[in-house]
């Protein structure tokens, strides 16, 4: 199969943020930066995939220089080849014109598998999957929890519903697939595979490149403002029977605490 | 990349990612976060019972950590800086993990790679790379540590073999390891004859019983070579080693991974102790905003950070190849460890009475630097090489 993988590269997941000085984004000096959180179990789910049916995978990143990192890492990781979208423009762009960009940038390759984050660490928006589906006519699954190569060139997915369904489907390909964390135990790289990750074939376009004029890539959304979350020393009291308070504690901790 | 605590981190106190490349960055990260899943949750209970986690070494193995600088012969080939992140990863986790580390790559690999044959490089260093190989170094001896010139152990050519006999003590990995790198006296009594031999430890009349009742690197296995009248092949010499100063070319290997190691131990004992002090209130309110305590943090960060950018310098100075002398690394491992010691005792006094549980990693880190400020030259006598560097006066 031929497996297309986004990684966009964000601020470290525990990074200490501060906001800039106007107030319209953290500043980002000095930070670290790494592979988002779901691109990196989205990079080892492709890779997984490419290991039980044969084929490649590419990946590819939309950013500015400090983007490299994040692609060398998923081609150290296994990755075979890389397309950077070379811009420090659409770092604040909305989520329909990163798709658009990223599509133009791969419509041309014929992939058949299309595996994206659930959601970036930074912005957040759920929505560059979809409209990547929408702009290379792709059909598109969200919040998907595993993945496996069955008969026919189809994938049989298991995503999450509303009300904490869970649905499994066999999905014809092409397809995009928005995956969430956790999924599965992502590879290290090996030390070796970072030394040879940049001999690995790599292209750079830019929007230029890509045909798109300043006007056709205007942001259709202007970040106004961020802010830290209000902070309120409450305890808060879990009910429950102790297993299901204990599922309830633990989910607290990894989503809202952010401490596992 | 962050410590996983949301506070601040001493990477971006020093930028130190915008001196790096995205290699190096990577290879920090991804050693980093193996640290982090892998290996520190079960040493404090390898530290306890005097254990080394064998059954993490193909993992070890598998990400490239043995033997990293060396160019070929299934290494990862990489340079020095990122080969120093990756000791300072290590040791964040354990002094015991990054010993076991150094000496399989710089104190066995190494020679092997500079001192060996073509044949004996194609023997050992593919399979020591893979993990499936261990090896030990034996210079100390009960009557010769900083004076290794003193040693007895001899080796004595009788045909086509040479016969070894002598002790080796304090031998980091000797218990577990199937090849041991002896240095030795050919034929006299004279430190100019010293030779390194390949020996492996399966070999009649060799010995390698465990050091017990450590208190210090206790995850890590330390022990004698015991040789008596050992028979090797005449091509187990390791041909192009040619007196003392072969072996002291391997430590410096060694001493240049240690002297970005304890940056690790000092920063794990620094992270552990700010979050501590933000957490731990007394007279009301958290440590951390006490004034004393307040100090305690920043000389610590200070000299980290120091500490860091040494090193950092020195690292771009041996890839460059030049301008890099056997003094710049004493000056590093020398300072270095002594730093971090002293933040690791800091960091332990930051903790109050929780400091001296191994549940806390200040302890551990405290006690193991320990052996790490007395090997690979003690703190005195790479004093003595600066000082002779200084005033050309030898003082040893
Ligand atoms: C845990 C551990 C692991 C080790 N692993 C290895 C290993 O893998 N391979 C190996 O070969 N060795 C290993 N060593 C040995 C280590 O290198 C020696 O312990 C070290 O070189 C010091 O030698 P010594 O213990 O004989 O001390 P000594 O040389 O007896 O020194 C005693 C004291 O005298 C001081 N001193 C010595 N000479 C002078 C002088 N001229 N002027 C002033 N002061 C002086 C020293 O600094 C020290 O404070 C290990 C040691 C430990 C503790």
């Amino acid at each position: 199969m031929k497996i297309l993988c986004c990684v966009k590269q964000v601020p470290e997941k525990d990074a200490r943020l501060r906001i800039a000085e106007d107030g319209s984004w953290i500043q980002e000096e000095g930070l670290s930066f790494a592979i988002s959180e779901c691109d990196r179990y989205g990079v080892e789910a492709a890779l997984r995939l490419k290991e039980s049916t044969g084929g490649d995978v590419t990946v590819v990143s939309l950013g500015g220089d400090r983007a490299t990192k994040g692609i060398k890492e998923a081609l150290a990781m296994g990755a075979d080849r890389a397309i950077h979208v070379n811009t420090d423009d659409l770092m604040m762009a909305d989520a329909l014109t990163i798709a658009k960009v990223l599509a133009a940038a791969v419509k041309d390759e014929g992939f058949d598998v299309v595996v994206a984050g659930q959601q970036s660490d930074d912005l957040g928006y759920n929505a560059v999957g979809p409209a990547l589906a929408h702009h290379l006519n792709m059909s598109h699954v969200q919040i998907v929890l595993s993945l496996e190569a069955v008969d026919g060139g189809k994938l049989r997915v298991r995503h999450e519903l509303d009300n904490n369904l869970i649905e499994t489907v066999d999905v014809p390909t092409p397809v995009v697939l928005g995956v969430q964390t956790g999924i599965n135990d992502v590879r290290y790289a090996s030390l070796k595979g970072i030394m040879g990750a940049a001999s690995k074939p790599q292209v750079k376009k830019t929007l230029e490149d890509l045909g798109f004029s300043a006007a056709d890539v205007a942001s259709r959304v202007q970040m106004q403002g961020v802010a830290f979350p209000e902070r309120s020393s409450q305890a808060e009291m879990i009910e429950g029977d102790p297993a299901q308070a204990a599922r309830t504690l633990v989910m607290k901790l990894k989503t809202e605490a952010k401490v596992l | 990349m962050n410590t996983g605590t949301n506070q601040v981190s001493l990477d971006d106190v020093i930028s130190i990612d915008a001196k790096l490349s995205d290699e190096e960055t990577l290879v920090r990260d991804t050693t980093r976060r193996w640290i982090r899943e892998r290996f520190l949750p079960g040493v404090p209970t390898h530290f306890e019972n005097a254990t080394f986690p064998m059954e993490l070494v193909p993992e070890i193995a598998e990400l490239g950590l043995f033997g990293a600088n060396i160019q070929g012969y299934g290494c990862a080939g990489m340079n020095n800086v990122s080969y120093g992140l990756a000791m300072q990863e290590l040791e964040y986790g354990d002094s015991g993990l990054r010993s076991f580390v150094s000496v399989q790559g710089a104190l066995c690999m190494f020679p092997i790679f500079r001192f060996g044959s073509e044949e004996q490089r194609q023997k050992y260093l593919p399979k020591m790379a893979a993990g499936e190989l261990i090896g030990c170094f034996g210079l100390t001896e009960p009557g010769a540590g900083s004076d290794p010139g003193a040693m007895t152990t001899r080796a004595t050519r009788d045909g086509n073999e040479y016969v070894i006999s002598g002790q080796k003590m304090w031998i980091t990995n000797s218990p577990a390891a199937h090849l041991a790198i002896v240095w030795a006296k050919v034929d006299s009594d004279d430190a100019s004859t010293i030779r390194g031999f390949i020996v492996d430890t399966d070999k009649a009349g060799i010995t390698c019983p465990e050091t017990h009742h450590k208190m210090s690197l206790r995850a890590s296995l330390t022990g004698e070579i015991v040789m008596d009248e050992v028979r090797v092949p005449a091509d187990a010499i390791l041909p192009e080693t040619k007196g003392l100063g072969s072996a002291l070319a391997c430590l410096n290997q060694a001493r240049f991974g240690i002297a970005w190691g304890v940056i690790g131990a000092a920063r794990a004992c620094f992270d552990e102790a700010l979050a501590y002090a933000k957490e731990r209130i007394v007279f009301d309110r958290p440590i951390a905003s006490k004034q004393l305590i307040q100090q305690q943090l920043v000389d610590s960060a200070t000299q980290i950070a120091l500490a860091q950018w040494a090193v950092l310098h020195l690292g771009r100075l041996k890839d460059e190849g030049k301008n890099f002398a056997p003094y710049h690394v004493s000056l590093v491992k020398r300072n270095n460890c002594a730093m971090a010691l002293d933040i690791a005792r800091v960091s332990r006094s930051i903790l109050g009475g929780n400091g001296i549980s191994v549940e806390f990693a200040a302890i551990r880190h405290m006690l193991n630097l320990e052996s790490v400020y007395t090997y690979e030259g003690t703190n005195e006598v790479h004093t003595l090489i600066l000082g002779r560097y200084l005033t050309g006066e030898n003082a040893f």
